[in-house]
């Protein structure tokens, strides 16, 4: 689990440098118990230097002395140091924007896409399987509390906390998964009533998905599910019940700005998809695409569309048809007057490693000639499915 | 241009509206599982006065976001009805333009015009070439 271990330390030694008289007299002579009579009189010597940050602390020491502050801490501040070690939006939360995208991806649906993603188009079956997995590694990952829980909680508050942090990790994901799941609601709602022409994709950094206006009934099909829920631990005590609260009211905050201003963004992007969506459709004569960048509560995703000109389809697949059979023959010919003519320069076009040259460009042209040919094909497919 | 209904929006509208006024320590367990029932009584009042001030700082925002995303939609249109009334014979025209919103960006790429007109240029540029290998192999 991931631990704020440097920010719980930069709370303890400044609790450490806010003791009491009292307090410290009490941690000093705990300290001298634990380390010994010089170590005590050095701590004595040298806390006004640290104080001051007129002499440094060696690790040994500072780790030494670190480890003993919890201790003397109240009760509710050696809870609330365990805020820090609460797993953090994203630790448990796919989708990862930057690794996932290219991370997974096994289910291929090319024919209605405008282009297909790296990783490969994702049913909602699979996003879902995702998060069900990482509930359960939740469940199966051994809790690494901090190196100070240990010493100050008894073992069974130890475990609570523990099933704590799962239960929190757990809402994350479930958390996550809803917001996905409401923004494809959201995203498919808008889109799927709009008749037209315009063939469209949304893709999420993490996950994708792809539809077509004449068949939604893909999106409908994928209904995404609910998960199961996540079972909070009761055997906390009262005060650690009402501090674990506030932490979680003060995350639920945090979370409902978040979450409100990105429902509001979602709509708003759904505007504008359907703003780039109606003046895409009114373009009949033209090669136009839209491209909408918009975020919903589960992230950043984009919506691409396109309209093409299937006269404009049929012209670049007769271009590049005529490219490949020029090249062919432009080749032959050249081979043809090298024998004939006894051209030795030109000879070269049958010996290899020169002859890579004339296949690659005829390779080259072949190639793209198929891709002309696939995009009138795929336009016309769509077509006919549309007129369906 | 595309925007949802006024209806619909006038309802979505209210909805959220409601939903920002309706706001107190309670209802904050629909974003983030937590029982506001074990909060101590200064906490929970605590709590509900931030919500309301997150509730204001969250109209100023969204409103903001409204009228950027309006301003990015008009522009869209306008750019597009200057594209839909350009001349377009023996010329051809790529429109590449980019609009900030309030949800993000839109990116509108638009190429058009007359292809034909293409056509003898690039038959002569092929008979120029198949000239020259030809004048270069009889020669």
């Amino acid at each position: 689990m991931r631990t704020g271990s440097s920010a719980a330390r930069e709370e303890i030694i400044e609790k450490f440098f806010s003791f009491s008289h009292a307090e410290f007299s009490a941690y000093s002579t705990e300290y001298g118990r634990r380390y010994g009579a010089g170590a005590r009189s050095y701590l004595h010597e040298t806390y006004s230097g640290w104080k001051a940050g007129t002499i440094g602390m060696s690790g040994q020491t500072c780790h030494r002395i670190l480890t003993l502050v919890p201790k003397f801490l109240s009760r509710r501040e050696q809870l609330q140091l365990l805020a820090y070690f609460l797993p953090e939006e994203g630790d448990y939360n796919p989708p990862n924007p930057k690794t996932t995208a290219t991370s997974y991806g096994a289910y291929s649906y090319r024919a209605n896409a405008l282009s297909q993603p790296r990783g490969g188009w994702r049913t909602f079956e699979e996003i879902r399987d995702l998060h069900i997995a990482k509930l359960k590694n939740i469940e199966e990952i051994e809790g690494h509390l901090a190196w100070f829980v240990s010493d100050v909680f008894e073992k069974n508050e130890v475990a609570d906390f523990t099933a704590l942090l799962r239960h929190i990790a757990k809402s994350e994901v479930i958390r996550a998964y809803e917001c996905l799941s409401a923004d494809i609601a959201s995203l498919r709602v808008a889109i799927s009533p709009l008749s037209g022409n315009v063939p469209y994709s949304i893709t999420y950094e993490a996950y994708s998905m792809v539809g077509l206006v004449a068949s939604s009934l893909m999106l409908a099909d994928e209904s995404p599910q609910s998960l199961p829920t996540s079972a909070e631990p009761e055997s906390l005590d009262k005060e650690a019940r009402e501090v674990m609260a506030e932490i979680l009211a003060e995350r639920a905050f945090e979370k409902r700005r978040r979450s409100l201003s990105n429902q509001f963004s979602m709509r708003l992007a759904i505007d504008d998809v359907m703003a780039a969506y109606s003046g895409l459709s009114l373009r009949h004569d033209q090669y136009a695409e839209a491209t909408v960048d918009g975020s919903g509560e589960a992230g950043i995703f984009c919506v691409k569309m396109s309209t093409k000109d299937i006269a404009d389809l049929r012209r670049k697949e007769e271009y590049s048809k005529a490219l490949f059979s020029g090249a062919i023959a432009l080749v032959i010919a050249l081979i043809y007057l090298g024998i004939a003519n006894e051209w030795l320069f030109l000879a070269i076009f049958i010996i290899p490693p020169p002859c890579f040259i004339p296949l690659c460009a005829i390779y080259g042209a072949y190639q793209k000639y198929g891709a002309a040919k696939r995009d009138r094909e795929d336009y016309e497919r769509q077509t006919r499915r549309k007129q369906a | 241009m595309g925007r949802l209904n006024e209806t619909e929006k006038t309802m979505s509208d209210k909805q959220e509206e409601s939903r920002l006024k309706r706001v107190d320590a309670s209802s904050l367990a629909e974003f983030f599982p937590v029982d506001t029932s074990q909060l101590s009584a200064e906490k929970r009042e605590e709590l509900d006065g931030r919500l309301q001030e997150q509730n204001l700082e969250l109209r100023e925002e969204l409103s903001r976001r409204v009228i950027k995303s309006r301003n990015a939609e008009s522009d869209m249109a306008t750019t597009l009805d200057q594209v839909a009334a350009l001349d377009s014979e023996n010329k051809l025209y790529v429109v590449d333009e980019e609009f900030e919103t309030g949800s993000g960006k839109v990116k509108v790429k638009i190429r058009g015009g007359d292809t034909k007109f293409i056509v003898p240029i690039l038959v002569v540029i092929g008979c120029t070439i198949l000239g020259i290998v030809l004048i270069f192999a009889l020669s």
